[in-house]
């Protein structure tokens, strides 16, 4: 899932997409991408972008995004109204009348450097619609 | 300037009293002052400049006379002095009898109302309170009950929290990957611009205080001049929501769009005219 080439791919569009290089200018976190058995660890430094596959216990994290491999696989196709955007893929489930609407992802960990990030997490969940990898 | 464009949207103040204050309040409207009254409610920590577009459509001012005001604490609308002291929270009370003491500042018989989000949510509020005041009510995602939405409150006014870069992916997550982007960026921008507190205290009302499932059966007396417009790809707005009001409030009509999302009339202005058409059709038919 995150191949060499997703994380080289998504590397250089973080660095290069002028509006991505807005969003995390100034990002500080550290967050848990997992995906199925997959996690990629995105760490942010006053917007110097890294990306970790498979991290391991030394490096510790602030809050994570978790869903199916299908939750992935919908990040990365073209959107729909049910998978248009991360945050959207997150809340539509809390907002359900009944069981029919799912949560795709899940927010967890500590909800403050979230919130204080969230731009610069969207805009790098959102460059996985349109990377190769 | 030979080529400069001057848009026919008039911005002007009106004074609204109400509960011993004067709420010095924005308004604009389109060319048409004969035409019929719609008057417009914006989303919550928003203001009436989502509705430039249907301000600016000329088709539109043929008919009809396009009101939008910015509630206090939004916009050009400064909320009353002491805002320092108090921490702002909008009421079901406040709300609906602010707007239908604008409606008589504005000396309005009988307009249309239109909101959308919470301005759609307090739709069933008004048409129970007042169901006389107005000749028809359009709301644009209305919900009869929402809870969720104040649980993000805390986080746009907690010191370690950017409110307005929160904002905008919260804002970006509810609007159609297929509007135009130059629109989707534009409703993040007016979104940016929310006063201090303002979208907690909203929220206040679109969660807290709003709560109309026990009359929705009520409504059914008045059901054919409601109108529910809903755009598919709103994640807090999806059919089954709509359904509900459907089921509760008898003749209502409600149009599903699937290119629209939660901001219909600023996100995609042409998907929108084609969602209101046949209901504004419809309310001048039944006028007729």
């Amino acid at each position: 899932m995150f191949s060499d080439a997703l994380i080289s791919n998504l590397t250089r569009a973080v660095h290069e997409d002028p509006e991505t290089r807005l969003a995390t200018r100034h990002a500080t976190f550290s967050s848990l991408l997992e995906f199925g058995p997959h996690t990629l660890l995105v760490k942010a430094r006053e917007g110097d972008m890294k990306f970790i596959p498979s991290p391991t216990t030394d490096e510790p994290w602030d809050f994570s995004v978790r869903g199916t491999v299908e939750a992935f696989r919908h990040l990365r196709e073209a959107a729909t109204p049910l998978t248009n955007h991360p945050i959207g893929m997150a809340t539509q489930g809390l907002m359900a009348v009944g069981d029919t609407t799912p949560t795709h992802l899940r927010f967890e960990g500590n909800y403050q450097k979230l919130y204080a990030n969230l731009a610069a997490v969207c805009a790098v969940l959102s460059q996985l619609r349109h990377i190769e990898g | 300037m030979a080529n400069s464009k001057i848009e026919s949207i008039v911005g002007r103040y009106v004074h609204v009293e109400l509960d011993g204050r004067d709420y010095r309040t924005y308004f604009e409207e389109n060319a048409n002052t004969k035409g019929r009254p719609i008057v417009c409610l914006h989303t919550a920590g928003a203001d009436s400049i989502e509705f430039r577009h249907l301000l600016a459509d000329g088709e539109i001012a043929e008919r009809f006379r396009v009101i939008a005001f910015d509630m206090p604490w939004h916009g050009r609308s400064l909320p009353p002095d002491g805002w320092w002291k108090e921490e702002y929270k909008l009421s079901r009370r406040f709300y609906v009898a602010f707007v239908v003491a604008f409606c008589e500042a504005m000396g309005l018989d009988k307009p249309i109302l239109m909101g959308c989000s919470m301005g759609g949510y307090v739709m069933f509020d008004i048409a129970h309170d007042h169901p006389e005041a107005f000749s028809a009510f359009i709301s644009l995602q209305g919900r009869d009950q929402e809870k969720a939405w104040d649980g993000l409150s805390k986080w746009f006014v907690h010191p370690e929290v950017n409110a307005n870069t929160l904002i905008r992916p919260l804002i970006a997550s509810l609007i159609p990957a297929s509007a135009p982007e130059a629109r989707r960026y534009e409703i993040e921008w007016i979104y940016a611009r929310c006063g201090p507190g303002v979208l907690p205290g909203d929220f206040h009302f679109a969660s807290v205080d709003h709560d109309s499932r026990e009359y929705g059966p009520q409504l059914s007396r008045i059901g054919e001049k409601m109108y529910l417009i809903a755009g598919d790809w709103d994640w807090s707005c999806f059919k089954e929501h709509t359904d509900r009001i459907q089921q509760a409030i008898k003749g209502i009509t409600v149009v599903r769009s699937p290119d629209l999302g939660h901001f219909p009339m600023s996100e995609n202005p042409v998907a929108f005219r084609k969602a209101l058409d046949p209901v504004l059709r419809k309310i001048e038919q039944r006028s007729n």
